[in-house]
């Protein structure tokens, strides 16, 4: 089995992606009160609404308290002259292998909340897939991003 | 200097026609769900004005839209109000498809379609709706030139070699008809129906023919509908294979030079032009109805997008073709591929995984039903077996092979597909384990390749072969150069 190395990116993902995650609960949250309205005009019997205010609370607890810091910590990155390393997952883990002379360009994003925390994401493009390491340090993800398109050009060369 | 030059008239006529059927449905409805009975002239202004707008569209498109060459590139402007010009080194062009409709062939022109490297599908190609034919060759010509003297590969460039060389392989009569008949284009011709039927659907009264059908089938007609559907599916799949027989005839690969050459169909006459250099992987795909009689099919990978009409990077090389001829057939086409690979088998404990893995989502709606339906309904419960049993071809198919530059992957059982990627064409390898997979010490691989999108994968290899296969991309530098 591949072993977990690399480097660890920034631990202010936890803090951005529990900001996202409260997003996305208050808006399942919006969902949940619908059909629990549209459930309530039909007398449905109690314990349907507990069931779904519980899968609501479960939900609020795995994107908001338990997921966030699983994954900043199971994020590895790893980037060197030839190759680029990237891992992932929390339920399933996956390692992504891309030999630098496929980089076709390299985009640094920031939305609102990386920015806010000083964070930037770094997205690797070939020719057939897009590949992300998200929440690095700012300074970082530029050097990131210059390095890869310096190496991915001398790589370019060689293979030639 | 380049000369700007315009498509053929009949380019008005294809275009208007194609923008037409566009519009056509939509007005139809608004005509008649707007008059709402009683009709006047007046409701007819509306769908006259899009009409008129339509073909004025049409032929001003074709007055903007010029196109030329020089040796180097192909330069197309079009757009009525906004310009847009664009200019294509043939060095980036990747294939070239000719196709001859029925309007093109009464004008004694033909459409090409021009493929170029890109990321954005759409956005990089180029159609020239109606071209003559000794146009098209000349540009063909050009284009090769050019990309002869950027790359000195044919220095020996004489014009004996580009009469036609004998086809590496044909499809007979009997062959043609065995691969309309064998393939799965009737559940396309069937979705395609119920996409009409749904479009039509302000049109047709479907309340009251529920109704209908519902008083039907209370009054013991059970039966009626079902033979109604039968025949409604025997009527598709026959059309279905009228098509593919259409599509398929008279097909034959060449190889000129460094370019593979695919021509086909009746009525519909096709040629895509594939240069090697451009072809990614080599697929096969046997669906289990046509390893019965012991074929199976070939495509390649490309790319570019859909120069075939099919999933863009596809394109079929051998429709049908008996297993044992494969391997000849594509090492005369493209000899870098090596087909004649023994595959490593999946280890024991992933059985079980294959097998279970049909069930847990087929558990839960079969138990329903048979409880539902009981007790007939108690017969459903063989499909468990049987998916179970479907579980342990999938797991006998499923394979990996590698060699010092290629990686072969093999997945599937109703429609297995082998797909061999070369080293230096491997855009980037995935490894991934989930949690039940780690503790068995499995994982899957998944390897892609060019177009976007494009990628094989096989679940539940060794955890140590897996990690092997990622190293050996991991470690490209060290025995290539």
């Amino acid at each position: 089995m591949l072993r977990n190395s690399g480097k660890p990116i920034s631990e202010k993902a936890i803090t951005v992606w529990r900001l996202t995650g409260v997003l996305v609960t208050l808006a399942s949250g919006g969902v949940v009160g619908g059909i629990a309205w549209f459930l309530s005009r039909f007398h449905v019997p109690k314990w349907w609404l507990v069931v779904l205010v519980g899968i609501w609370v479960v939900e609020a607890i795995l994107w908001v308290g338990w997921l966030p810091p699983l994954r900043q910590k199971r994020w590895r990155y790893d980037i060197r002259e030839e190759e680029i390393e990237i891992q992932h997952g929390v339920w399933s883990t996956t390692w992504t292998l891309v030999p630098m002379n496929r980089v076709q360009h390299v985009d640094v994003r920031q939305g609102p909340f990386l920015k806010r925390y000083g964070l930037a994401s770094v997205v690797i493009f070939t020719a057939a897939t897009v590949h992300e390491i998200p929440a690095l340090s700012e300074p970082e993800a530029e050097k990131l991003c210059r390095l890869i398109a310096e190496w991915a050009k001398v790589a370019d060369r060689n293979d030639d | 200097m380049m000369t700007k030059r315009r498509l053929h008239p009949v380019a008005m006529v294809t275009g208007v026609g194609r923008e037409l059927k566009n519009v056509l449905l939509p007005l139809l409805v608004v005509v008649v769900a707007g008059s709402g009975g009683d009709f006047s002239w007046r409701d007819l202004v509306v769908p006259l004005l899009v009409l008129a707008y339509t073909i004025v569209a049409g032929i001003l498109s074709w007055v903007r839209f010029t196109y030329g060459w020089d040796d180097q590139t192909l330069q197309v402007e079009e757009g009525v109000f906004v310009r847009k010009k664009r200019t294509i080194p043939f060095e980036r062009i990747q294939g070239i498809s000719i196709t001859e409709g029925i309007w093109q062939r009464l004008a004694g022109v033909v459409k090409v379609h021009i493929e170029t490297a890109g990321n954005v599908p759409g956005e990089a190609e180029v159609t020239l709706a109606a071209v003559s034919r000794e146009e098209v060759r000349r540009l063909q010509r050009d284009i090769e030139q050019a990309k002869e003297q950027a790359e000195e590969s044919n220095p020996w460039n004489d014009q004996e070699k580009r009469l036609l060389s004998p086809p590496l392989f044909t499809l007979s009569v009997k062959e043609v008809w065995l691969a309309a008949v064998t393939s799965g284009g009737a559940f396309g011709v069937v979705a395609a129906v119920w996409a009409f039927l749904s479009q039509l659907g302000d049109l047709i009264p479907y309340e009251a023919l529920f109704r209908n059908v519902q008083a039907t089938w209370n009054g013991h007609g059970r039966w009626y509908i079902g033979i109604i559907g039968l025949v409604a599916l025997l009527a598709a799949y026959g059309v279905a294979i009228v098509q593919n027989m259409i599509r398929f005839a008279s097909f034959a690969v060449r190889k000129q030079e460094d370019t593979i050459v695919i021509t086909r169909g009746w009525l519909e006459r096709k040629t895509v032009s594939v240069p090697i250099g451009r072809v990614q992987g080599v697929m096969i795909h046997e669906s289990w109805l046509r390893r019965l009689f012991g074929y199976a099919t070939v495509s390649l990978i490309h790319a570019g997008g859909a120069l075939d009409g099919g999933p863009p990077g596809d394109v079929v090389l051998c429709p049908l073709v008996k297993k044992e001829r494969v391997s000849s057939i594509v090492h005369a086409c493209l000899p870098e591929y090596d087909l004649d690979v023994t595959f490593h088998p999946l280890p024991e404990r992933a059985k079980i995984r294959y097998m279970l893995r049909p069930l847990y989502w087929l558990m839960v709606p079969v138990l329903l039903a048979a409880y539902i339906e009981r007790p007939w309904g108690a017969g459903l419960l063989l499909v468990l077996p049987l998916a179970a049993w479907i579980g342990v071809r999938r797991y006998r198919a499923a394979g990996w092979a590698l060699s010092s530059r290629q990686l072969t992957l093999r997945s599937g059982w109703f429609r297995q597909t082998t797909t061999y990627m070369l080293k230096r064409r491997l855009q980037s390898i995935e490894v991934s384990a989930t949690w039940w997979q780690k503790r068995k010490r499995l994982a899957t691989i998944s390897a892609a390749v060019m177009p976007l999108g494009t990628s094989a994968r096989v679940v539940d290899v060794d955890g140590q072969d897996a990690a092997a296969v990622y190293r050996w991309l991991q470690a490209e530098r060290k025995d290539e150069t």
